[in-house]
């Protein structure tokens, strides 16, 4: 295994455990710290966990065990103002989630103005500038209908952006687009990647988790079953399930059928 | 029919048009707040409040109006609650387009879907907020057409208020019947009056409704 602690981890998972009121296990005892700065992918089967360990990580979750730390700050338990952490903690999901009822500007402008409090003139500036970077700046004014999936998904992840937030949680933010625009997103991803932006990444798109990523997690029913540098992780996989999960994403032809009649 | 009478009626009618308006209007905007409370309280399964407004609702959507006012008016004197015209009117409408008006708002807010409200949350806002900013546009947008439906219904509603004395259109309708047998003419003027009024609220509620869905659903 990988490193398991780092010097400056800005999110530590210590024994997370995670339970759905149908009695189904989410998170089986899960531990892993995140480095200020690290981009970790999050690979494993449909039902894993991996998901359910990013809504932990927000607080759309509740766990059953474990502690979960942000900057040190034990972030789980009674008490704990999610309201805060969230602001602090950006989430990307898989269907965008733009508000349909407000423009584009409008989407990048509510958390700031409503729940930052930030001056309207400075955060439109903001909001701008970021819309010019993922390529968007002319589309400030569409409504969410207007745009395509690719579109959709640059604006939420900036929306994200907008709340300055020290973590970024990606949760298979590429799954419901069509393939020619899944390189427009992960090309903003690995901006913000180079940028140093901290960011979990769960995501089925192994090529993008080995060329983004700083580390790789790969989980199977609730744990995380390896830890490895994208390098080790997709040529030398320690384990056999994640010999058999990365094998299904190598297509080498219809299956060779036994005994064929002569 | 005779103009003159019409036109001697008409400020009669005006006058008691702007009763009607008044009470109508006090009793929507009542009903518009009952019902909004109470689907939220159903929407999050708040406890004990759900509870209470789902007796509620089915307690005010299965009695009839006049009942309610009757019961307001001539009981609850004798419990020792004396209200005046007015506020039973206002009272009884209320209490019945609350229930009415928390259905619209319920099937609104259920038709948003609930990771819109996750998204909300994700960007720091507290749940109520959340409600206030993303959920309740959007349910509002959806909803129109059912709270339009029970706004103009309500107005409707209020012709029964004169069981309580309220000099409303209605009562001096028939007033004016009693008194002087000009019924088509007292009639025509009832008639024109309602629409007066509900004809200009079914307008503006369709305006409405078009902004509201703008965004989301386009033109």
């Amino acid at each position: 295994m990988a490193q398991l602690t780092s010097d400056n981890p800005i999110l530590q998972l210590e024994d997370v455990r995670q339970r759905y009121p149908n009695g189904h296990v989410g998170l089986d005892g899960v531990s892993f710290d995140v480095a200020t700065s690290e981009v970790v992918a999050i690979v494993g089967p449909s039902g894993c966990g991996k998901s359910t360990l990013l809504r932990c990580v927000n607080g759309l979750e509740t766990i059953a065990g474990g502690s979960i730390r942000l900057d040190g700050q034990v972030i789980t338990g009674p008490g704990v103002r999610w309201e805060l952490i969230r602001q602090r903690v950006g989430m990307v999901f898989q269907e965008y989630e733009l508000f349909p009822h407000l423009d584009v500007l409008g989407n990048l402008l509510l958390g700031p103005l409503k729940v930052a409090k930030e001056e309207r003139t400075e955060a439109t500036a903001r909001a701008l500038g970021l819309l010019e970077r993922v390529g968007l700046a002319d589309r400030a004014d569409a409504w969410p209908r207007q745009l395509s999936g690719g579109q959709k998904q640059r604006v939420a992840i900036i929306r994200c952006l907008m709340m300055r937030p020290e973590l970024l949680l990606l949760d298979e933010i590429t799954a419901s687009l069509d393939p020619e625009m899944v390189r427009e997103v992960l090309d903003v991803v690995a901006g913000l990647a180079a940028d140093g932006m901290t960011m979990l990444i769960v995501t089925h798109e192994m090529s993008f988790a080995r060329a983004v990523a700083d580390r790789v997690l790969f989980m199977d029913a609730g744990r995380v079953i390896e830890t490895a540098s994208p390098e080790r992780f997709f040529n030398q996989p320690a384990t056999d399930r994640a010999r058999q999960f990365l094998a299904m994403f190598r297509f080498d032809g219809p299956p060779q059928r036994g005994g064929a009649p002569s | 029919m005779d103009v003159n009478t019409l036109l001697d009626y008409l400020p009669l009618f005006a006058q008691a048009a702007v009763l009607t308006i008044g009470i109508a209007a006090m009793g929507v905007a009542c009903s518009l707040v009952i019902g909004l409370l109470g689907a939220i309280y159903l929407y999050f399964r708040t406890p004990v409040l759900r509870q209470f407004f789902a007796v509620y609702i089915e307690v005010s959507r299965n009695t009839p109006l006049v009942v309610q006012l009757f019961f307001l008016y001539y009981a609850l004197p004798k419990l020792g609650l004396v209200l005046s015209s007015a506020v039973c009117a206002i009272t009884g409408l209320a209490f019945l387009g609350g229930g009415y008006m928390a259905e619209a708002w319920r099937s609104g807010l259920e038709a948003v879907p609930p990771l819109q409200f996750r998204s909300a949350l994700s960007l720091g806002f507290k749940p109520i907020a959340a409600l206030r900013h993303v959920a309740l546009p959007q349910a509002m947008a959806r909803a129109a057409p059912a709270l339009t439906a029970n706004t103009v219904f309500l107005i409707k509603e209020t012709s029964v208020v004169s069981v309580v004395a309220l000099p409303d259109l209605v009562f001096v309708a028939k007033d004016l019947i009693g008194a002087s047998y000009n019924t088509s003419e007292a009639l025509t003027l009832l008639v024109l009056f309602y629409l007066l009024i509900l004809l200009p609220v079914a307008l503006a509620a369709a305006a409405l409704e078009r902004k509201l869905r703008h965004g989301e659903f386009g033109t």
